[in-house]
């Protein structure tokens, strides 16, 4: 069999380019593998080469995806590759976001095959169909294994070949059903599940349920004025010296502190904890995620009627979902027991 | 980055300034970075006081 032709796309951490510090790095294409691509290559063997990677910066994509993913379409004519590797992106949301947009704009726009791979509850992981998943964990400790599935299915579809079902095959299902023939007939299989359901016992449905909850918006609030507004902020705004141990990130835990007096948050008081973006411009002012100084001019002049006197804050990265919505559930539950009439959560 | 709010389901998302600035802009001199504050926590409290039937976007207008 001839080697196929690969191009992988990969963030500016993974690309050994930086952290935080350099997520505003525009598209570049490197060409050859280069950081984690170099994994890549060598699980691809001499079945597969990569001819370039494409770097981005998680903000830049993230902040200007039409010019980030022009950038990648026009790369991608040129290199004309037989298939797009994205990842794996683990729990970075920015990360898994730009690598199922750029697997869509491979797949969709050019008809070019793509895998990605990232941690299931990744935002990213339900942008598009068109993007095969490797499901990852939520940390790069799980790279090797994750590449290697990369770079076996890319193989596959990159010379043509049908995927069989996800669960076999190693990805995330896309809730795409084919036509097929299967041994017994839906009766006989219904009546099965229906048994081992009333048994205790385990069995596998045909049609799982997935996605995110949706959630209806809230009524709106009539009349501002006479409203009390509480303040929330996912960017771990935490009092100097972080009394409550408010971890950098995967938070279980949120905290309230006063706010009570303050017409603002200043940096010797006040501090942020959080490993998901760049924190020292918060570090110096606290106002920017958590805008105390806005809200009591607005305050001032009679906008709203009142600030709850304590705000809400945890560090909103690598939360698993059914810890963000429970934290959301004491949060709602306080606020609704306060009479609050409304929220402003400030998210980074 | 309102694309990833938007995706989960959040009702009311207002587009804010920079991941690492959300409400305002350092790099403006200081009454345009208050400026900008104000005009993405108005159009928050709008946002508020307007119904939704799905997830929607209010843009503030600031870069």
């Amino acid at each position: 069999m001839s080697e196929i032709t690969v191009v992988h796309y990969l963030n500016q951490f993974f690309a050994g380019i930086g952290g935080e510090e350099a997520a505003n790095l525009p598209i570049q294409v490197q060409e050859g593998p280069v950081g984690a691509s170099r994994l890549l290559q060598n699980h691809l063997g001499a079945q597969g080469k990569v001819l370039a990677t494409l770097v981005g910066g998680d903000n830049f994509v993230n902040e200007h995806q039409d010019e980030a993913l022009d950038a990648i379409r026009k790369a991608l004519r040129e290199l004309s590759p037989a298939v797009l590797i994205a990842g794996p992106a683990f729990d970075a949301g920015r990360y898994g976001v730009a690598c199922a947009l750029v697997g869509h704009v491979a797949t969709h726009d050019l008809r070019i095959p793509s895998v990605a791979a990232m941690y299931p509850e990744n935002p990213g992981a339900a942008l598009t169909r068109d993007v095969i998943l490797v499901p990852t964990s939520d940390s790069p400790r799980d790279m090797d294994r994750a590449v290697a599935q990369l770079a076996r299915l890319a193989l596959k579809i990159g010379t043509g070949g049908e995927l069989g079902p996800a669960s076999t095959e190693g990805y995330l299902p896309r809730g795409i059903r084919r036509p097929g023939v299967r041994v017994k007939p839906g009766y006989e299989r219904a009546l099965e599940m229906l048994r081992a359901k009333l048994a205790g016992e385990a069995f596998a449905t045909e049609m799982k349920v997935v996605g995110y909850e949706q959630v209806a918006g809230a009524p709106p609030v009539k009349h501002l004025q006479n409203a009390t507004l509480a303040l929330i902020t996912t960017g771990g705004i935490v009092p100097k010296g972080n009394p409550d141990r408010l971890v950098r990130g995967g938070a279980k835990e949120w905290y309230r502190y006063s706010i009570e007096g303050l017409d603002r948050l200043d940096a010797t008081h006040w501090d942020c904890v959080h490993r998901g973006f760049y924190i020292e411009t918060v570090k110096e002012n606290p106002n920017y995620v958590l805008p105390l100084d806005v809200l009591r001019q607005i305050e001032g002049q009679g906008d709203v009627k009142s600030l709850y006197p304590w705000f809400f804050s945890t560090s909103g990265v690598g939360t698993a979902v059914l810890d963000a919505r429970r934290m959301g559930e004491q949060m709602g539950s306080e606020l609704r027991a306060a009479r609050v009439d409304g929220a402003l959560l400030v998210a980074t | 980055m309102p694309a990833l709010p938007l995706n989960v389901g959040a009702s009311r998302v207002v587009k804010g300034s920079r991941i690492e600035h959300v409400c305002g802009n350092p790099a403006l001199p200081p009454e345009q970075d208050r400026a900008v504050g104000v005009q993405i926590v108005q159009t928050a409290l709008h946002a508020l006081a307007t119904d939704v039937a799905e997830p929607t976007l209010f843009d503030a207008g600031v870069g």
